[in-house]
């Protein structure tokens, strides 16, 4: 088959993960402060469950909502509330957050228990327990894992499919987590084959990663490890399925509508670390990397730790930070100060001196569109990008949703190849904007 | 020869009753058009820039005859316009109106409220306000990147070098293009006779508010107490100027102490 192991389109960055990917994970040093957002995934904002002045204890809860698509908060340190105020977070808005100072002790709250085994835990109390952790998906798009994992009845779910591609360049938390995590990675995938009802299990990595492939394929029995093209976005949901089983998820549909679900492997650990130990998402993997940081490191951090402290624990930088991202370069979000702090969506911190902006921006200036095509035919949604751009230019937002804007997935491809340098996904995220408010 | 004849009696016969069936319909099917639209459409500009709100200036001509549109709805045209409108209709236009402009509720530029972080992106407002909720330090102040300049139908808005939009009153037509374009909602239509006015459109709170901007309302109250006609209201800390009650004693622009309340 000609397009076996791959989707059709996509482009492939340099990689850069060479500066993480021989070092293992370690735990980050205990911060100082941290600033937990009660805003933290797909859904509605949570209220505060703590005032200023409250004690509080490792795996407390301390923000939840009543709206059904919301995953609660829960505090990663030990110590006292010092506040609780809008603070700014990655995407440049203020954001209600709880502050909290760390007394050092690190007293495991009461309501950490750990469950029973596997076997004889029920399917409902296991969607309950993920529930209460607050786990989301840790791909980045933050979704209520507990969601996903209940899906309605009349979709049947015949395969599961856990993302080992990450295909953004410079990350690599993914890629260690599975070389170094592999005991409950392994028990995650149980669990959510058990929950979900499926047998068939696959978990598709980028070729690029050798040394992960063989040593799942030797580790996991019974699940298929596939090699797959590296090629961005590999990564992405849709691109996965239709690689890995050849089928099509159709336009604006759900991988469940073709009876597959997808987990990323940080998810399945994070399930399967909250069945044994009962301790809630509060902490996860991050890749803090960058061509001049001094020590780059893959950390387990705890939620709520800022930038600023990771990057000075990795050594800080040779020059003048200039620009620093929240995920990979090709979908994260360059933040807007230092002094923001790590959500449950970090996968990476990506540090960029002046001197590498410089270099990068050096001609970066805006043409118009030459109707090359390129971004048309990177396009792994099949859409016509330049188009799209310039009907958002124009503001005409009904013509953007009959040309199927809704479909992007705002990998960035398009703009990655534009020979004009066109901010096409910027464009087209405000076209998705201006349909969803005012196209019927 | 014959064959000519037949040709030219045939034809003659075809366009007798053709004549005849066209004559009848055009009495039968006779719509009336009131010679005012034609007449009413020569008056207008013709520039279609639909600030009126009806579809060109044929739409607002036929809106005025059927007594939709207000003889003084031709806001490009102005006056005499309006006259020659009224004069066709045969009405008396009411007493002169006074104009209206578009003003923007905001003074800080690049100067008084500086930059969250460096924007690259696309360079309009909605496209600014979308990432991060816009760069501007000020969650409410202008972004200047000047998507009214681009909707203007008159040209009557351009960018200073403060990068803040200004108004050219005289110009100004009052369409409303602008209030709609801004992402933020700045622009508000007042009357030209307005003297004062509060150039701020932000609601937080005192300290951030004035360590976002250096001359934002930030809602300490004193011009509503120094208002000898009780014409300032303030309302999520900011203050706001009723210019019906307005008696222009000036004692608010003395006691803002941040100089939020200005002239125009």
């Amino acid at each position: 088959m000609l397009f076996k192991n791959t989707f059709v389109g996509g482009i492939h960055p340099p990689e850069e993960k060479e500066f993480t990917e021989k070092l293992g994970i370690e735990e980050a040093t205990l911060p100082k402060q941290v600033v937990i957002p009660l805003h933290q995934c797909t859904g509605f904002p949570y209220r505060s469950l703590v005032a200023k002045g409250d004690l509080v204890k490792v795996g407390q809860k301390i923000g939840d909502s009543d709206s059904a698509i919301s995953a609660p908060v829960h505090t990663g340190i030990s110590g006292k509330v010092v506040a609780v105020e809008p603070r700014l977070t990655f995407m440049g808005r203020m954001v209600e957050s709880v502050v909290i100072d760390s007394d050092g002790k690190q007293d495991v709250s009461d309501s950490v228990k750990p469950h029973p085994v596997i076997e004889k835990i029920s399917i409902q109390e296991i969607v309950e327990a993920v529930k209460n952790a607050g786990i989301v998906g840790l791909g980045g798009a933050v979704f209520p894992t507990h969601i996903k994992l209940s899906p309605p009845k009349e979709k049947r779910i015949d395969n599961l499919i856990v993302n080992g591609a990450e295909c953004e360049p410079y990350l690599t938390c993914d890629y260690r987590l599975m070389l170094d995590d592999i005991f409950n990675l392994a028990y995650g995938i149980d669990i959510a084959r058990k929950v979900l009802g499926v047998s068939k299990a696959y978990i598709g990595i980028e070729d690029n990663k050798p040394v992960a492939i063989d040593y799942l394929r030797k580790k996991l029995n019974r699940v298929e490890v596939r090699a797959l093209k590296t090629k961005y976005p590999q990564g992405g949901e849709k691109q996965l399925i239709k690689t890995i089983l050849n089928r099509e998820v159709p336009s604006g549909g759900l991988p469940m509508d073709v009876g597959v679900m997808v987990l990323n492997v940080a998810t399945c650990a994070q399930i399967a670390k909250t069945l044994k130990t009962g301790m809630p998402m509060i902490d996860r993997v991050v890749t803090v990397t960058g061509k001049y940081l001094r020590n780059p490191a893959n950390l387990r951090v705890k939620i709520g730790t800022l930038y600023r402290d990771l990057i000075e624990e990795c050594g800080g930088v040779d020059g003048t930070i200039r620009k620093v991202l929240c995920g990979g370069p090709m979908m994260g979000v360059a933040v807007p100060s230092l002094d923001i702090p790590v959500h449950k969506g970090t996968s990476g911190i990506v540090v960029f001196t002046q001197k590498e902006i410089d270099e990068m921006e050096r001609d970066r200036y805006e043409e118009v569109c030459v109707r090359c095509g390129r971004c048309t035919e990177v396009c792994p949604v099949y859409l016509n990008p330049s188009l799209l751009a310039d009907y958002a230019e124009k503001g005409d937002w009904e013509m953007c949703k009959k040309l199927n804007a809704m479909d992007c997935i705002e990998c960035g491809a398009c703009s990655f190849v534009c020979g004009s340098r066109r901010d096409i996904v910027q464009l087209i995220k405000l076209a998705k904007d201006n349909i969803r408010k005012h196209v019927k | 020869m014959k064959t000519i004849i037949i040709s030219i009696l045939g034809l003659g016969v075809i366009g007798l009753v053709a004549g005849l069936i066209l004559g009848y319909t055009n009495q039968k099917f006779y719509r009336k058009v009131d010679p005012r639209i034609e007449e009413i459409d020569e008056a207008l500009p013709g520039a279609n820039c639909g600030a009126c709100g009806y579809p060109g200036c044929r739409g607002f001509s036929e809106a005025v005859v059927a007594g939709k549109a207000d003889v003084k709805g031709c806001l490009l045209g102005g006056e005499q316009t309006t006259c020659k409108i009224s004069k066709i209709m045969g009405i008396e236009a009411n007493k002169k109106k006074e104009k209206i402009v578009a003003i923007l509720k905001c003074g800080g530029g690049k100067e008084q409220s500086p930059s969250k972080f460096d924007y690259q992106g696309v360079q309009t407002c909605q496209a600014a306000q979308t990432i991060g909720g816009g760069f501007k330090a000020c969650t409410y102040g202008c972004l200047g990147l000047g998507d009214c300049v681009i909707v203007c139908p008159v040209d009557c808005i351009k960018m200073d070098e403060n990068g803040l939009p200004q108004v050219e009153y005289e110009k100004c037509i009052a369409c409303g293009k602008c209030l709609k374009a801004c992402p933020r909602t700045l622009f508000t239509l007042l009357p030209i006779s307005t003297k004062y006015h509060v150039n701020c459109s932000s609601k937080d709170k005192g300290a951030i508010a004035r360590k976002a901007c250096k001359i934002a309302c930030i809602g300490c109250g004193i011009c509503v107490k120094k208002c000898p006609s009780e014409a300032i209201t303030m309302k999520d800390f900011l203050a706001k100027i009723n210019p019906k009650k307005c008696t222009k004693s000036g004692k608010c622009i003395k006691a803002c102490p941040t100089k939020c309340i200005i002239q125009m």
